[in-house]
């Protein structure tokens, strides 16, 4: 297969380990923080720019994904789940109708269950701790607690965020254009308002005192000052590797349809592509990448807060995604790492919004198909070679003794 | 089996508001015909492609393809049943290359989903380069050879045509649909397309043409059909329509001629 198409990940990686070593060396490990948490958010990025670059949908619910992935994996690895392991299903029902507010109809489900099988209620055991899903641990007062094991839980938090990509995609795909846009933009504050009207999600003091997310032997996801570098290439992978994926499917049958219902969707379905399907399909891809970063950025933090739910997150993704040039990857990328550890480390002061807002508006305006293009490099390789040609022949006729007097008779030979 | 019949509408009607767009259609196209459909503007033709290719539901009647009911299925779908078609005004992805588009008509020939693709399985790369190498062959049979890496909105309009012709044969389709091909072309491009559509009814595929271009539709039609307000006018032989007085009347106006 081509290599070449390889490039740009092997410079990614090139450009991992040196920063890195510039860093370590120049003693400024400081950075290491904000562009591992950049990595994160560039994750997100990606997701969206396969959505709305490549299949031409736009969404203004990322956050929202981001946050779904980010809340349920701090609620499952800090609320405390001692009473459900160790309750038998009926009371199951009682504690996810307490969390909810509601009453009575979960007395209901078990025993109608219980009836229509033949078998008597208590005949449901309690849940256990089957697979070692959980793990001890202490909350803020030093009681112990037992809640889910990072890993598990973080199969929970994406199968969550895929199931409500489906959810959400199925009808909401229907829509084009402004509507669309409304009605992510409707997902997105849902969300947000879930999120800070719900107990088990902190309201809005949001989710502290995440644990480590202990992975092989001694690589941990946590924002520990003694891991910082280990970290910094933990997340540097995980981006690699979506990277990785992102241009696999970018260049693929499944990339070619995309960009056919970009280019046209009527067109693309006179050709068989079933549009649907494929919008539905990358939708719930970028959910998924905007969850997995989310799951990953909560352990690194420690803790979630409300800003991240928030519809100007959506549109800072947004913002990033139209100012790297839409359907390039690699811009999207550069422009992603480049803008959020700015941002991160409050160069922007009060007016970050402003800024990412500004940034839509000037790139809409001024460069539309974005600032890092594949054409603009072309035309600067084109100019400089024809400059160097044009030197070195310059140079050549100069030793035979031929001197020009100006550059038109140069061009013309 | 010649004059099996391949596509078949049954009793179609379609309405816009009080306009009664097609009325009653019915006809037939037999296997490896060239079948022609012709008619004053607005007489309902393009309307009757898209009840043919499911682009809009029709509000009465049946299409039948290949002895199946496609009438309530969606475009995709009933492409995927061998039937392409092209459009009146060239749809082509614009922002990708001439063989870009090319392989994406060659859609339903090929399988990998995102899950293969984003791992690049062994096969969905064997997959991806017999489909270029079949696109190329494509493109060469239809004489775009040198446009092959050349995006789609830089082409000229003649070229675009082509391209989407050859878009449409990708899909390795049992019927072509094709809509006014010859609209915006000057007469020696005409002439090449005419060429084209009976090399590609050599290749065995049917075709079914929409086209205000008399001289072409008489030189390569083996069929016609005479649409004018909606209705079926007359339908015959490319002779027997240039001699009928109801054709001749509708094309030159209400005078005796």
């Amino acid at each position: 297969m081509n290599i070449r198409q390889y490039l740009p990940a092997a410079v990614f990686l090139g450009a991992l380990v040196a920063v890195q070593l510039v860093i370590s060396l120049t003693g400024a490990a400081f950075y290491f923080t904000q562009i591992t948490m950049s990595f994160y958010y560039t994750i997100v990025v990606i997701g969206l720019c396969l959505l709305m670059g490549y299949a031409g949908q736009i969404s203004l619910g990322h956050a929202g994904f981001f946050s779904i992935g980010a809340y349920m994996q701090a609620m499952l690895t800090t609320h405390d789940f001692s009473s459900i392991i160790h309750s038998s299903w009926d009371e199951v029902f009682k504690n996810v109708s307490q969390i909810f507010g509601t009453v009575e109809w979960y007395e209901l489900i078990p025993e109608k269950i219980g009836a229509i099988l033949g078998i008597p209620v208590k005949l449901f055991v309690g849940l256990g701790d089957i697979f070692g899903m959980f793990v001890p641990g202490t909350d803020g007062f030093g009681n112990g607690i037992l809640s889910y094991a990072p890993s598990a839980a973080l199969f929970i938090s994406l199968l969550t965020a895929i199931g409500i990509a489906c959810l959400i995609g199925l009808p909401v795909l229907r829509l084009k254009g402004h509507y669309l846009a409304m009605a992510t933009l409707g997902f997105g504050i849902i969300i947000s308002t879930i999120v800070f009207g719900t107990k088990l999600f902190g309201e809005a003091d949001g989710i502290s005192r995440v644990p480590a997310f202990h992975l092989v032997g001694p690589l941990s996801i946590n924002g520990g000052m003694a891991d910082r570098t280990v970290n910094y290439y933990i997340a540097g992978i995980i981006l690699f590797i979506v990277l990785i994926v992102s241009m696999h499917i970018v260049a693929s049958r499944v990339g070619r349809a995309l960009r056919a219902i970009h280019g046209n969707e009527q067109a693309a379905g006179s050709l068989g592509i079933n549009a649907m399907r494929y919008k539905l399909g990358v939708f719930v891809l970028s959910a998924l990448f905007a969850a997995i970063a989310g799951v990953f950025l909560v352990h690194y933090n420690g803790s979630i807060g409300t800003s991240e739910t928030s519809v100007l997150k959506s549109v800072r993704y947004v913002s990033i995604v139209a100012a790297g040039g839409m359907d390039s990857i690699w811009g999207v990328v550069a422009m992603s790492m480049g803008l959020n550890f700015v941002s991160l480390r409050g160069y922007f002061g009060s007016f970050d919004e402003i800024f990412f807002a500004l940034i839509l508006v000037v790139t809409m305006l001024f460069l539309p198909r974005g600032l890092f293009r594949k054409e603009y490099l072309e035309v600067v390789i084109k100019k400089t070679r024809r400059l160097t040609r044009r030197m070195v022949l310059k140079r050549k006729l100069e030793k035979k003794g031929i001197v020009f007097a100006n550059k038109k008779k140069d061009d013309e030979k | 089996m010649s004059d099996a019949v391949i596509l078949e509408a049954q009793g179609l009607n379609k309405h816009f508001g009080g306009l009664h767009a097609v009325r009653d259609v019915w006809f037939s196209v037999q296997k490896g015909k060239i079948k022609s459909i012709i008619g004053p503007n607005g007489a309902g033709k393009t309307t009757l492609f898209n009840l043919l290719s499911g682009a809009i539901p029709a509000d009465s009647g049946r299409v039948m393809f290949k002895g199946e009911l496609i009438s309530s299925k969606k475009p995709y779908a009933i492409a995927a049943l061998g039937m392409a078609r092209t459009y009146q005004t060239t749809r082509l992805f614009e922002h990708m290359t001439v063989l870009e588009n090319i392989m994406a008509g060659r859609h339903i020939k090929t399988k990998a989903g995102f899950i293969a693709s984003a791992l690049r399985l062994p096969w969905t790369l064997r997959e991806e380069s017999d489909c270029k190498k079949k696109s190329r062959e494509l493109l060469t049979f239809f004489s775009l050879g040198e446009f092959i890496d050349e995006t789609a909105q830089n082409l000229a309009f003649g070229i675009k045509r082509k391209v989407e012709c050859a878009r449409a044969c990708a899909l390795e389709p049992d019927i072509l649909l094709l809509d006014e091909p010859a609209a915006g072309l000057n007469i020696y491009e005409t002439k090449e397309l005419s060429q084209l559509i009976c090399r590609i009814r050599d290749l065995g595929i049917t075709i079914l043409l929409v086209e205000h271009d008399m001289s072409m539709v008489m030189d390569i039609s083996d069929e016609i059909l005479v649409l004018n307000e909606g209705a079926v006018l007359a339908e015959g032989l490319p002779r027997e329509i240039q001699k009928n007085p109801d054709v001749i009347r509708v094309y030159l106006g209400e005078d005796e001629c």
